[in-house]
């Protein structure tokens, strides 16, 4: 039986834990403020917080808010492991600590329409990159690089370097492309694969590329798959993988194999950098997350701070190859990613920060790049 | 006494015949219409990773026949890699030294889940759901979270233990040696016998004076230190530590184990059924890429494939012992 004094306590403790639910919630509901502020909070929201991926997006964020003056706090959170679901929940517990900005690194957009949707119910705005959210998210700020395009600036260095290689134009070259990708159906690889493969069978149209096989996400494993794809196939015209793991497994197969193809690689981790300073990568066509991270993290503070409306709409970050031309310099970029990769990319940065277009393309376009 | 030995490998073979079986047919399966399949850098690439799996697989055995099970191998292997790579390109340590760490290390983390298992009195494979992520923690802080690369390629550790020996990988050579080593220990030690009883009644095993709590800590750094072993050959080869290093390599061995023959209801355990179990895993992996199944496909064929291999493994059984 409950004793008085308990009961007391109870009822304290009831009454304590509605005001707290009842005030949360009226501060939850509360609109944005519409009007300049002095300072913004802006959360990160990773897909994976480990890697070079995530050492770029946060060097991106940092070298925004410096920009921005120091009016900019930066948050980051994620998982530490590739798990989206747990992303979007992490996504759900930044929300409660009320940032103004939730950038996220989006990779499974349907896992993201209705935490979104929450999000934007409290008045908080979400700023999207690596890929769009759902068309069901409406006025939202997508910035990333174009992976359809990446794959085609790919498939062009490829196919000129086959040419070169073969001596032959690019329309008599015949051989097998073999193709894989590490987690089927993710928007930002396929896109990437299909672009370049469009390219190369238009460019060769008598070239047979091989349906995809599955890579898998992690090293050992991934290296297992491609030295077997590559035994099966060993006079490939070139391997494609725009994951990581087999960008960095394929280079090191064939070079194994004392074999060499042309290959492109869409991310530049340090052992990616080395290779292509070593000839084993014919060049990088990396998506720019530093970029994409800043001009996220940019855009969206400084419309905060100015009282005005984050643009909606893509905002197109531009890809840079980096080649024999200037690996040296991305390579001492890296050595301090906020300062360096600021100024390597600062040509990129400003042409698309200080000259918006006033519309802005639609996300879609990304998700459905044949209709650009 | 070598007759008794013979006599026991002869049984053991008898028992593992129908995986063998399956094995032979899954490599014709491949093999015969992509004969590529069969050259020897394909068969030494299976191996290698075989092997990588195998050699924890071997000590799992040790574990599923005390009716426990690690989960935590894969972040014990990911933080051996990690450590020696940590130690040799940051503190410039020499890379011999380095791997005896790492190896100590795995020691130790095996052996606090084996601690742990005791001082908390609840199955392994509860506690090493903590340590799973906790151990991958760890690798992500010794690692900052990032690759570790540049590490002295030339040393002969990388050069001894990452290429290959009288034409075979050195991994597969130390999973070799590991397999004959933990057979002889499991099937004719005191310690093997030991965990065997614990397994089959660990009441028993308790009231006639077996420390069990202790034989399962001496279990468990077994496997710790195999784990590490297992993540120092990747890094011989791979000179590199990825953050993504290990994953899923936990349902690897176990899978491996179970396809064996290591019954989950403890007592007993095959060495050689770990080994073709997990040379199994590896060969459907290889004939996924062959028969260039659809990327859509591809985790439902695994599935189907490995419950047609312990279907065809318990058929052949059935049928010798009738």
């Amino acid at each position: 039986m409950q004793s008085k004094r308990c009961r007391t306590l109870d009822g304290y403790a009831t009454a304590v834990s509605g005001v707290v639910l009842l005030g949360g919630f009226a501060f939850a509901v509360l609109p944005a403020n519409a009007g300049p502020k002095d300072t913004v909070t802006v959360s990160v929201v990773q897909a994976l917080a480990a890697g070079e991926w995530n050492t770029e997006i946060v060097a991106g964020a940092n070298a925004a808010a410096k920009d921005l003056g120091g009016k900019v706090k930066i948050r980051v959170t994620g998982p530490t492991t590739f798990d989206p679901q747990r992303q979007a929940q992490m996504f759900l517990a930044e929300l409660e600590t009320k940032p103004d900005v939730l950038v996220v690194v989006n990779v499974a957009p349907p896992l993201f329409t209705q935490p979104a949707t929450e999000a934007q119910s409290r008045g908080a705005q979400v700023v999207w990159i690596n890929v769009p959210p759902m068309p069901e998210v409406k006025n939202a700020l997508f910035v990333a690089s174009d992976a359809f395009g990446m794959g085609q600036t790919g498939g062009e260095i490829v196919a000129a370097a086959l040419e070169k290689s073969l001596n032959k134009p690019a329309a008599e070259i015949t051989g097998d492309v073999v193709t894989a990708v590490c987690v089927p159906g993710l928007t930002v690889l396929e896109n990437r694969l299909a672009g370049e493969v469009a390219y190369l069978k238009k460019k060769m149209p008598k070239i047979n590329v091989l349906a995809s096989f599955d890579s898998k996400p992690d090293r050992e494993r991934n290296f297992a798959l491609w030295d077997q794809a590559i035994r099966k196939t060993p006079k490939g015209l070139t391997y494609i993988d725009p994951c990581e793991e087999g960008e960095e497994n394929i280079p090191k197969i064939l070079e194994n194999d004392k074999t060499k193809v042309p290959l492109v690689s869409y991310d530049t981790p340090e052992e990616v950098r080395d290779d292509i300073a070593q000839g084993l990568i014919s060049a990088g066509v990396p998506a720019n997350f530093f970029s994409q991270s800043y001009l996220a993290t940019y855009i969206a503070a400084k419309a905060l701070l100015d009282g005005k409306p984050i643009p909606s709409g893509w905002v197109k970050v531009p890809h840079v190859t980096i080649d024999k031309g200037n690996i040296a310099d991305y390579q001492k970029a890296w050595e301090k990613p906020e300062t360096g990769l600021r100024t390597f990319y600062n040509a990129q940065i400003e042409a698309t920060r200080d000259h918006l277009p006033a519309t802005l393309p639609d996300p879609d376009l990304y998700t459905h790049p044949m209709q650009q | 006494m070598i007759g008794r030995y013979v006599a026991g490998l002869r049984w053991r073979w008898l028992e593992d015949s129908g995986l063998v079986f399956v094995f032979v047919a899954m490599l014709l399966a491949i093999g015969i219409p992509y004969p590529e399949f069969f050259s020897f850098g394909s068969v030494k690439t299976i191996l290698r990773q075989s092997a990588l799996v195998g050699i924890i697989a071997f000590g799992m055995v040790y574990l599923v026949a005390m009716v426990e099970i690690d989960l935590s191998v894969g972040g014990i292997f990911a933080v051996g890699g990690s450590l020696s790579a940590l130690l040799i390109k940051f503190y410039h340590v020499d890379p011999w030294v380095a791997v005896a760490v790492a190896l100590v290390a795995g020691i130790g983390l095996g052996a606090l889940n084996g601690i742990l298992t005791s001082l908390l009195r609840v199955p392994l494979i509860i506690v090493s759901l903590g340590t799973l992520s906790g151990y991958f923690g760890l690798h992500l802080i010794l690692s900052d979270g990032k690759a570790i690369y540049g590490l002295p390629k030339n040393h002969p550790f990388f050069r001894l233990l990452g290429s290959d020996l009288f034409e075979l990988p050195a991994s597969v050579w130390t999973a070799l040696v590991c397999a004959i080593a933990l057979y002889f220990v499991f099937a004719r030690t005191r310690f093997g016998a030991t965990v065997r009883a614990i397994g089959s009644n660990p009441a028993a095993a308790e009231f006639i004076g077996v420390r069990t709590g202790l034989i399962r800590i001496y279990a468990t750094a077994l496997v710790g230190f195999l784990a590490a072993l297992s993540g120092v050959m990747t890094l011989a080869y791979f000179k590199a530590v990825d953050t993504s290093s290990g994953r899923n390599l936990g349902l690897q061995v176990i899978a491996g184990v179970v396809i064996g023959g290591t019954s989950l209801a403890g007592g007993s355990g095959t060495i050689l059924g770990a080994a073709l179990g997990v040379l199994i895993i590896t060969t459907i992996d290889s004939g996924l890429v062959f028969y260039g199944v659809n990327l859509n496909y591809s985790e439902f064929v695994t599935g189907a494939v490995i419950i047609g291999a312990i279907a065809l493994d318990r058929v052949v059984k059935r049928r010798r012992t009738q």
